[in-house]
């Protein structure tokens, strides 16, 4: 037995029992007419829930309260902030903007007769090229297409079915877009149903075309090739006769000589300017989309994705209010927890002193 | 099952109570108005009793030490107040005061004892209490009560042996 055991033994074998006084006073106070609440507990006592306990049970029914109402919520359609941009979205669509070939080309020809511009936009029937006057036809094509590459081909095979060629190319793709610019020759008398067959390559986004007439220096020039050949043919007539110096043979051959090389250089000319005149220029500028410039329509939401959208933009509301009462509250419920485990530290420290000074 | 009514509880549990008092305060007059004071608010928490918290001895001796520490704290700021401080053991009757039969050595051990030491002495030897149980009335953990409990029965053993000697 431990040297204590005894005295352990001791003090319960002469534990202090009640006084008949005492125990008298004691059931005189337990017997007495108490409250009828006091006398007997209630048989159906509202269970008891710990501190603890309660404030699980309360933040688990703010979480489901939270959920329901963020559900209940996106079922009835709460207007949400999240959600309020994708049901604009959702009521007023992405709308292409309207094909400038679609508006009327206004007619705004000059009316000056030697030459007339025309600033028209895309879509409109190009100016026909007359076919009894000469002219100096050229158009300009900017064009939007889905694949440069084949947009590009297509220009080159149609250019040579129309008996044309191509005076230049410059072509440029990256990843994401692209463009080619073109020049290309075409008869005057197919650029009408060419630049038709162009403009059907994509969508057009601006068209420029300019008619000048060229016809007063053709005239001009036909006479200028008559007037020399009529020089000519009289130089020779000069030469021809039998009373002329050598002097004057010479100077009529000079002259001659002169006014043949005028008459070549005229017909050089002449040319030049017929096959200027009988092939028009287009200059055909052909780009890719931009992804930035019309996004894809994304296809309409179904009525449990839109009211989940909802309850997330409710939840996720929720959620930064209870952050912010979080970080505002957070000190100072830090703060009270401190104070409470102070003043609960003090009062047990209180004690243990009250009874270590007590005999 | 039918609970038990408060008068039963009392007389179940009334012995038990009045012998934590009379260690905690050292003085049987005392301690058997304090016991009464006990029963007292007793009866009128007794609707808010829980038993899945705690037995009803423990529910009392609970009830019992705050009105043994009411009690200690007014007759501090009495003292105070009067200027005169508290005599000790002077005026009390010594005999028999922590029970009938207990030797006269271990009386006076027992008196020399601080109230704190007294208590744990109580809850575990006389009511017979378990460790964890007697933390959680004193509001410390159970190693601190089993130390406590043991630096305390040490301290009445040395006193004994001195005593004696």
């Amino acid at each position: 037995m431990q040297p204590d055991s005894i005295i352990v033994n001791e003090l319960r074998a002469a534990m202090p029992q009640a006084s008949p006084e005492l125990r008298a006073r004691v059931l005189a106070i337990a017997t007495s007419a108490p409250a009828p609440a006091a006398a007997a507990p209630p048989r159906f006592r509202r269970p008891r829930v710990g501190g603890r306990r309660l404030t699980f049970a309360l933040a688990g029914g703010g979480l489901a309260v939270v959920a329901g109402a963020a559900v209940a919520g996106g079922i009835i359609g709460f207007s949400g902030g999240g959600s309020t941009s994708r049901s604009a979205g959702e009521l007023a669509p992405y709308h292409e903007p309207p094909r400038a070939s679609k508006k009327p080309a206004p007619s705004t020809f000059s009316t000056r007769p030697p030459a007339v511009d025309r600033a028209g936009t895309a879509g409109s029937a190009p100016v026909p090229a007359s076919t009894r006057r000469a002219q100096d036809y050229q158009a300009e094509l900017h064009l939007r297409v889905t694949s440069l590459s084949n947009a590009t081909k297509r220009a080159l095979t149609l250019t040579k079915s129309y008996g044309g060629y191509v005076r230049s190319v410059d072509y440029g793709s990256g990843t994401s877009s692209g463009t080619a610019e073109l020049i290309l020759r075409v008869p005057i008398g197919s650029i009408q149903a060419a630049i038709q067959s162009f403009s059907a390559l994509g969508t057009i986004l601006d068209q420029h075309v300019t008619v000048r007439d060229v016809q007063p220096q053709v005239d001009a020039q036909y006479r200028l090739l008559q007037s020399l050949r009529a020089q000519i043919t009289a130089v020779q007539k000069r030469l021809a006769g039998e009373n002329l110096t050598d002097a004057q043979k010479t100077v009529l051959n000079a002259q001659l000589t002169r006014l043949r090389a005028r008459l070549v250089s005229a017909q050089r000319e002449q040319a030049q300017l017929r096959k200027q005149t009988s092939f028009a220029t287009a200059y055909l500028e052909l780009t890719t989309h931009k992804v930035s410039v019309a996004p894809p329509v994304k296809p309409s939401p179904g009525r449990l994705e839109r009211a989940l959208d909802r309850a997330g933009a409710i939840l996720l509301r929720v959620a930064v209010v209870a952050i912010y009462v979080v970080v505002v509250g957070g000190p100072f419920a830090l703060l009270a927890f401190a104070l409470g485990a102070a003043g609960r530290v003090r009062r047990r420290r209180s004690t243990e002193r009250l009874l270590a000074s007590t005999r | 099952m039918q609970r038990e009514t408060f008068a039963e509880v009392a007389e179940e549990n009334l012995d038990a109570v009045h012998a934590y008092l009379v260690y905690l305060t050292g003085d049987r007059g005392i301690a058997e108005d304090l016991t009464a004071d006990t029963f007292e608010r007793a009866l009128r928490s007794w609707s808010r009793y829980d038993p899945r918290r705690g037995s009803t001895k423990t529910w009392l001796c609970q009830i019992a030490r705050s009105t043994a520490l009411d009690h200690f704290r007014s007759e501090r700021r009495r003292q105070r107040r009067e200027h005169t401080y508290f005599l000790g053991d002077q005026g009390r009757d010594e005999t028999g005061a922590f029970g009938e039969g207990l030797s006269p050595a271990i009386e006076t051990a027992l008196r020399s004892l601080t109230a704190g030491e007294r208590e744990v002495i109580a809850l575990r030897v006389l009511l017979d209490l378990d460790a964890e149980t007697a933390a959680r009335l004193l509001g410390i953990s159970v190693t601190n009560c089993s130390t406590r409990l043991s630096r305390a029965l040490k301290k009445l053993e040395e006193k004994v042996r001195a005593d004696a000697a």
